[in-house]
């Protein structure tokens, strides 16, 4: 219990740290390298948790927060994505040094929130995690308040997101109204004779998920926010919340699949197949690389909901191996994806940095004028492609074969999903390896610290793919949530 | 034992990393460590050649030699093997011929030496390894790994087209390429999942699935999903588009590599996937696809006979060719019956005869088209008193291609039209008229490229040197060879053909 205790301590602690050595004027390399340290910790910490295989342990006021390896796995990915957010944010931030106190502090925060939502067993405490998670974005977002695009993101996320948490309230006092608690446990148990008012709470609860995870229709901030925000906070949105939502879905979505199995089976599944079609279909229309990530998010989060409707299928249908397979495949894709994601924004932030701009004209030539950088892209693209052998590929290959038993029609889907994907995704290194450097255009230099952690990011969606041991740990670890 | 498909199949791939490592800009010894490695590949596989035929003979039927089989996830049953047989066989010699004969000629590429021949190197690994495994999940492995250094291939080394007629820039040609090409692959793969997933063996692996029966339903869908998906790759009609985009945009070497192997890999993955796993939805499904296969032969014909530009018209006359094979492979039916394979025998056939022929063809007018600047033949005018050598190989591949006795053309397409002959009568007496399009097209170019007065800007082209002497007769030896006896060929194949679909199909 302890150990499962010291992330979420740690990172409050270096976040109080952070906000009262800010007070002395600190320099603000030594507030990054205290926050970074703290990451460092928490991640250290989370993976020794993991390790621990802690079994349920109950926590304040019986059933509000709970322990156990589900949260264990989803805060370790989440604890080490930030930390990856936040070693990239130096570079790409270094213009707000002045204010670097709150930035850190507010980034530690978040992913304090972050965690909290996984852990969360009780819709309330639920939302008082996911306010905590979002209000520090909404600031973060906006951080470059003198500029206009990232004034205008912030505010735009800050609408939607405001209207997401009233849309999740609201579902939520559905369900309370329909089933008499806010525990998941409970809300199953109390669901009864009457599903209508709780199918009606869970699908706004649902939607209220899709906002975060910005699986269409309810991706329209994306695109613009990610396109404003400080890179890096753009890398921290594009993975954290998405994977710590995705986790408090399965929470959620599983207490209540033995009832309500078939209908939530529809939504997601329709969730999914528009996020896929829609995703990959706009994305090809970008011009700017951030809004394209965004849409390919989408359609990424897109396959994540196609395997979570084939868990939730199995786990309605008691088939308990065949959920094991699906959440295995779950938590691997999800692991690859947003590890190449943070990895695939780190060359943004750098190219970004370099040229000016994150327009696709920026990546003219990429190839010739700094190679290693245009392979370390190429690299990421293709896993999130899916090209094999990467590990972007046997994720997916699990993924669709997980939900072929249960929505065959759903793994054909995703296959024609990821061709589309390939048209923009090549159309990025088209511009590195096709065209000739603009005349002016400098290599592009990296830090030695920011490229080892790059091509040991890539060095891991390379081995991924090809050393099956991570994907059998995934399957290992499912087992053991299933089991429980 | 060694495991000589290893070696042979990984070797270009440690060639691309050795050069990717050499250090400076030392063009010639990317050249080198290239033409050593093809030389080396071809070795091998003449060598695997001549020890394997008599192997396969004393094999029992639809056995595999040279295997070799490494667990590699078990939990998802997919193991890394390779093997050898009939099919494969001269698949694996073909690709030895044109791989060296691609190297050989990647002297004439100027800029990016260095990506250039690592890339190829990288294609040819993937090219070969679609043939040798025997495991649908590295099938699909090397498919992208032969298909997407094309990409790279034709969008920065290629050419544009001008002139008459439609403009093709070699950046559309490679965004069209990659998108045909990965389709074509979305579809084997759905394919390919499909018999994975509908097995309950939970394996990738051939020689379990080859004992799976497939209800017969799942057989035709499965079985026109994987025809769709690798006649994309072999310029299928009505998806052949990419195929004279992609080809006449292309650097000469990778010209003769995408015509001389990769578009082998469609017609090879029916047979080996489509014919043998799904023996049923071959039977009841390819004669449906006959009709698509005279299509290309006629209209590719057609579109050949129109164009002016000699690599477009040479890639139109690939497809033309490719529909020969899926005419062959439509066969199976009636042979079923009779137990004669000329039909499939010519298919196959064709596509070894093709591959050569067609990389001599465009490794001549690649050449050609570099020294003159001019990829209208019209243009050329007479270039047989300048380049007496080219002019010679050329006619030779002209001739060759027409199916000339003598040349490996005559006896794969005698064969194809004896099987039609016992399929249908009216679809071969159509499909005969295609071959009075191959005549007329091809010694059109002849007419107008090689004779007639000498356009007289044209005095100061060079004629072959010795690396372009020594592939072009190597490639017209190899047609000549086969043409003239093609038993020892044929019969490697013949015996595996007879056992497609575990002996059901005869």
């Amino acid at each position: 219990m302890s150990v499962a205790l010291l992330t979420p301590l740690v990172l409050t602690l270096g976040m109080i740290l952070v906000i009262v050595t800010d007070l002395w004027r600190t320099s603000p390399e030594r507030t990054y390298r205290l926050s970074l340290l703290t990451l460092a910790l928490a991640v250290i910490c989370s993976f020794w948790n993991m390790t621990q295989a802690p079994g349920k342990i109950w926590l304040f006021l019986t059933d509000v927060l709970v322990f156990d390896t589900m949260s264990a796995v989803f805060t370790s990915i989440a604890v080490f994505l930030a930390f990856l957010c936040v070693g990239i944010s130096w570079a790409a931030f270094s213009e707000e040094q002045a204010s670097s106190g709150e930035y850190y502090s507010l980034m530690m925060a978040s992913t304090l929130g972050a965690i909290l939502v996984v852990h969360a067993k009780e819709l309330l405490t639920f939302f008082i995690a996911f306010e905590l998670l979002s209000i520090p974005l909404y600031m973060l977002v906006g951080f470059r308040r003198y500029h206009r695009k990232s004034a205008e993101a912030g505010l735009k996320y800050f609408l939607s997101g405001a209207l997401s948490s009233a849309i999740f309230l609201f579902g939520a006092s559905w369900i309370y109204g329909g089933s008499g608690s806010t525990n998941y446990d409970a809300i199953a148990a109390g669901i009864g004779q009457h599903p209508q008012p709780v199918l009606m709470g869970l699908l706004m609860v649902m939607a209220a998920f899709a906002f975060k995870l910005s699986a269409a229709p309810f991706h329209m901030w994306a695109p613009d926010t990610y396109e404003g925000a400080p890179l890096p906070v753009a890398a921290f949105l594009s993975s954290v919340p998405k994977v710590v939502m995705l986790g408090a879905a399965i929470r959620l979505f599983a207490s209540t699949s033995s009832i309500l199995e078939y209908e939530t089976m529809v939504l997601l599944s329709t969730l999914s197949v528009l996020s896929v079609a829609l995703g990959n279909l706009v994305a090809i229309t970008q011009k700017e690389v951030t809004r394209m990530a965004a849409y390919s998010g989408v359609a990424q989060i897109g396959y994540l909901l196609i395997g979570l409707s084939a868990l939730l299928g199995a786990l309605g249908g008691s088939r308990f191996e065949l959920a094991g397979e699906a959440l295995g495949a779950l938590l691997f894709y999800l692991t690859v994806y947003t590890v190449t994601n943070v990895a695939f924004w780190m060359i943004l932030v750098t190219v970004g940095k370099a040229r000016g701009a994150t327009h696709l004209d920026a990546f003219n030539g990429l190839a010739q004028s700094s190679p290693p950088l245009a392979l370390a892209l190429l690299i990421a693209l293709f896993s999130l492609a899916g090209v094999p052998p990467l590990a972007g590929f046997v994720g997916k290959l699990y993924l669709f074969r997980a939900a072929f038993y249960t929505q065959p029609l759903m793994a054909f889907f995703g296959v024609f999903g990821s061709v589309l994907s390939l048209v923009y995704y090549f159309g990025v290194l088209r511009r590195c390896y096709f065209l000739e450097p603009p005349a002016e255009a400098a290599p592009i230099e990296l830090s030695k610290s920011s490229q080892g952690l790059l091509w040991i990011l890539l060095g891991l969606t390379i081995v991924g793919g090809l050393y099956p041991g991570f994907a059998q740990i995934c399957m290992r670890v499912a087992e053991r949530m299933i089991a429980l | 034992m060694t495991p000589w498909l290893s070696i042979v199949l990984w070797l270009p791939l440690a060639a691309a990393l050795l050069i990717v490592m050499l250090p400076g800009q030392n063009s010639k010894a990317f050249r080198t460590v290239g033409v050593a490695c093809g030389l080396v590949m071809l070795g091998i596989s003449i060598g695997l050649t001549v020890l394997g035929a008599p192997l396969l003979k004393a094999a029992p039927a639809g056995g595999f030699i040279f295997k070799e089989s490494i667990p590699w996830m078990p939990d998802l049953g997919i193991t890394y093997k390779l093997g050898l047989d009939g099919l494969s066989l001269p698949m694996l010699l073909l690709t030895g011929i044109i791989s060296v004969a691609v190297l050989l000629m990647s002297h004439r590429v100027e800029n990016r030496q260095r990506e250039f021949y690592a890339l190829t190197l990288v294609a040819i690994c993937g090219t070969l390894g679609t043939f040798l495994t025997l495991d649908l999940f590295f099938f699909i492995l090397f498919y992208e790994l032969a298909s997407i250094p094309m990409f790279f291939l034709v969008g920065i080394w290629g050419s544009d087209k001008s002139g008459d007629g439609r403009i093709i820039t070699k950046n559309s040609a490679a965004v069209k390429l990659l998108i045909y090409l990965q389709a074509g692959g979305g579809l084997v793969l759905l394919g390919l999942m499909g018999l994975y997933f509908l097995s309950g063996a939970n394996s990738f692996d051939i020689e379990v699935l080859r004992n799976v029966a497939y209800p017969t339903q799942v057989q035709q869908l499965l079985f026109a999903f994987l025809f769709i998906g690798f006649g994309i790759e072999s310029g299928l009609f009505p998806f052949h588009t990419w195929l004279p985009d992609g080809h006449s945009c292309a650097p000469t070497p990778l010209s003769m590599l995408l015509a001389g192997v990769l578009l082998k890999m469609g017609g090879y993955g029916i047979l080996r996937f489509g014919f043998d796993l799904l023996p049923m939805g071959a039977h009841d499904v390819m004669p449906v696809f006959a009709i698509l296969g005279l299509i290309n032969l006629i209209y590719g014909g057609f579109c050949a006979l129109r164009q002016t530009d000699i690599k477009v018209m040479i890639a139109y006359s690939s497809v033309s060719h490719m529909g020969m094979v899926f005419l062959g492979l439509a066969c199976v039916n009636a042979e079923t019956i009779s137990g004669q394979m000329f039909g499939l025998t010519g298919a196959v056939f064709q596509m070894f005869s093709h591959g050569i022929i067609t990389a001599l063809l465009f490794g001549v007018a690649g050449t050609l088209y570099e020294r003159t600047h001019a990829r209208d033949f019209r243009k050329w005018g007479g270039l047989a008193a300048q380049t007496p050598k080219f002019a010679i190989f050329f006619v030779m591949g002209a001739l060759a291609s027409l199916g000339l006795p003598g040349f490996t053309g005559f006896p794969s397409e005698l064969s194809v039209f004896l099987g039609l002959y016992q399929t249908d009568q009216t679809l071969c007496i159509l499909a005969i008229f295609g071959l009075i399009l191959t005549t007329t097209y091809l010694l059109r170019a002849v007419q107008f490229g090689m004779y007639g007065p000498l356009n007289p800007k044209l005095t100061e082209v060079k004629d072959a040197d010795f690396t372009e002497m020594v592939v072009f007769s190597g490639l017209a030896f190899t047609t000549l060879l086969f043409g003239f006896y093609p038993e020892p060929l044929v019969s490697i194949f013949q015996a595996t053909l007879r056992n497609l679909g575990g002996g059901t199909l005869f």
